[in-house]
């Protein structure tokens, strides 16, 4: 998968990973732009699988994107919904260059920017029961943390890239809550802003075996006028389909590639 | 901590926040900057330490932690056990490591410091339960985009027959009574054991064997096996010591504005 995403990362500025229709077909399916073939099965159906103590289980496979913020996070948008940027962010908008997002520099993708990596979910079990939720991502093999255990947030945070994340399940959804952004991560590529007021809470629903919604609120009063919500859905990979390392730092080609200095 | 051995006062307080360990043996500083000790990862008080193993409910021994140490830091040698001029590197492989220099390093260009080295970060076992049972355990470091994610399958699966190399190479594990074993090929030859730049090859073999003897500790029986460097395989002891109850990993972005290697006085070789 990273020699696929990765090495296209001209590509990946314009368009989304997964072949488009217009592109041209191979005996196995769509050719992107590398010529190499990929072959897309349908993601695995069925029933929603659950741990012994009947908790769904999202961590027993890896998910991509199937329509993902990364580009543009207004598409996650209802139809007709425009995001209600301030002022300030618009002006923040559209003085960024390509130059400047952090993914060029191999910085983390942040909370909401997974794609076009794929990503899975670490039930850290332990003695305790599942105290801990990690969010794994093949981008530079990066975690995030996300706390099961009951405690709240801390009154004073440390600004970080990926915040401070408590969880809870609700009914067969997973909610994360999360306080404590540095303000420095992109939504995507056009730079959309965040700011340290940010407030995130996420619902993921695995509405079957292999498909998973992830609908998240945006609340940050330093971008945004008011809270909004974008959604956006996952397909399971296929069973057996495993992370390749992928250490961005080594050489990296991917702003370079792409033509970013 | 690396911060501790090399960085300048500046890095060492911004540091200090972390939940990392003092490193005991200082090293010479770098061109003048003074180093300050900044403390160190709260260890598990003692009384804690000395309770029994914790156990999953399914009855298997909880590996998770968060640990520090267990692993290679300034001196694989002296660090896994062994005396001095023990370690048996081939004549070429000592010349190397006698030639690398400190700003060489690639752990302070951020990149992957691999297995077995931990420096003085905490770091964790995250065994992963799903519908399947544990299929994987991830190691997980603070040291972030420098230590990433190490995979280990415990589906069963063996190693590929040609596993393309790489920092973190291919993982296999199971569990011998309570002691987890990792078995692991396909290493690059790039990253150092330790900060004196300890080499291997490619055909390097690690085998560990993670056994929780008490709440608080946990050794780490370590085979090293690699002939492209070394005479013989070579067996080396590290352990592990849970920190203070009620800590967590914290967020480590290495490649952020990186202060260790300049702040360090390295500038990495081109």
């Amino acid at each position: 998968m990273r020699m696929l995403f990765v090495g296209v990362g001209i590509i990946v500025l314009a368009a989304p990973v997964v072949a488009q229709s217009t592109a041209p077909k191979g005996v196995l399916g769509p050719v992107d732009a590398l010529g190499q073939e990929v072959r897309r099965p349908p993601a695995p159906s069925g029933p929603t699988p659950r741990l012994p103590d009947g908790t769904i289980d999202l961590g027993d496979g890896i998910w991509v994107f199937t329509r993902s913020f990364g580009p543009d996070i207004s598409v996650g948008l209802k139809s007709g919904e425009v995001l209600p940027l301030l002022p300030s962010a618009q002006a923040l908008m559209a003085s960024r260059k390509p130059a400047d997002d952090p993914v060029n520099w191999c910085l983390p993708l942040g909370v909401l920017r997974y794609s076009p990596y794929p990503f899975r979910f670490i039930q850290n079990y332990t003695h305790r029961k599942p105290t801990h939720m990690y969010i794994l991502s093949e981008w530079m093999g990066s975690f995030r943390q996300i706390f099961l255990d009951g405690r709240r947030h801390p009154p004073e945070l440390d600004p970080t890239w990926f915040g401070h994340s408590t969880g809870w399940y609700e009914n067969d959804a997973l909610v994360i809550d999360t306080v404590g952004f540095n303000g420095r991560g992109w939504y995507d590529r056009r730079g959309t802003p965040q700011t340290e007021r940010l407030h995130t809470v996420e619902r993921w629903t695995r509405v079957n075996a292999g498909s998973l919604v992830q609908e998240v609120t945006i609340d940050d009063p330093g971008a945004f006028s008011r809270p909004f919500t974008v959604t956006s859905s996952a397909r399971l990979s296929q069973p057996g389909d495993e992370f390749i390392e992928y250490v961005c730092q080594e050489n990296n080609q991917y702003g370079l590639a792409s033509g970013v200095r | 901590m690396r911060g501790l051995s090399t960085v300048a006062i500046l890095t060492a307080v911004l540091v200090a926040a972390a939940v990392v360990e003092a490193q005991r043996q200082l090293t010479t500083s770098q061109a003048g900057v003074e180093q300050v000790n900044v403390g160190g990862t709260p260890r598990i008080a003692e009384a804690d330490a000395l309770r029994p193993v914790p156990r999953l409910p399914d009855g298997r021994v909880d590996l998770t932690g968060p640990w520090v140490g267990g692993g290679s830091n300034v001196d694989i040698e002296r660090d896994g056990g062994l005396k001095p001029g023990e370690l048996p590197l081939l004549p070429w492989a000592r010349k190397l490591r006698d030639s690398r220099k400190t700003q060489d390093e690639p752990y302070t260009t951020c990149l992957p410091m691999s297995v077995p080295r931990v420096n003085p970060y905490p770091w964790k076992f995250a065994m992963t339960y799903t519908s399947r049972g544990l299929t994987h355990i991830y190691v997980l470091h603070e040291t972030g985009d420098a230590g990433a994610h190490r995979v280990v399958y415990m589906d069963g699966r063996l190693h590929p027959p040609d596993p393309l190399p790489t920092w973190w190479g291919h993982s296999i594990g199971w569990f011998e009574g309570d002691t987890l074993v990792i078995d692991t090929v396909g290493y690059n030859d790039k990253f150092w054991f330790d900060s004196r730049g300890t080499p291997h090859t490619e055909q390097l073999h690690t085998i560990e064997r993670w056994t929780r003897v008490n709440f608080g500790t946990m050794v780490n029986d370590f085979t090293l096996d690699d002939p492209g460097a070394y005479a013989r395989p070579v067996q080396l002891r590290f352990t592990a010591t849970h920190i203070r109850l009620g800590l967590d990993l914290l967020e480590f972005i290495c490649l952020e504005d990186n202060q260790y290697g300049v702040a360090g006085g390295f500038t990495p070789v081109r």
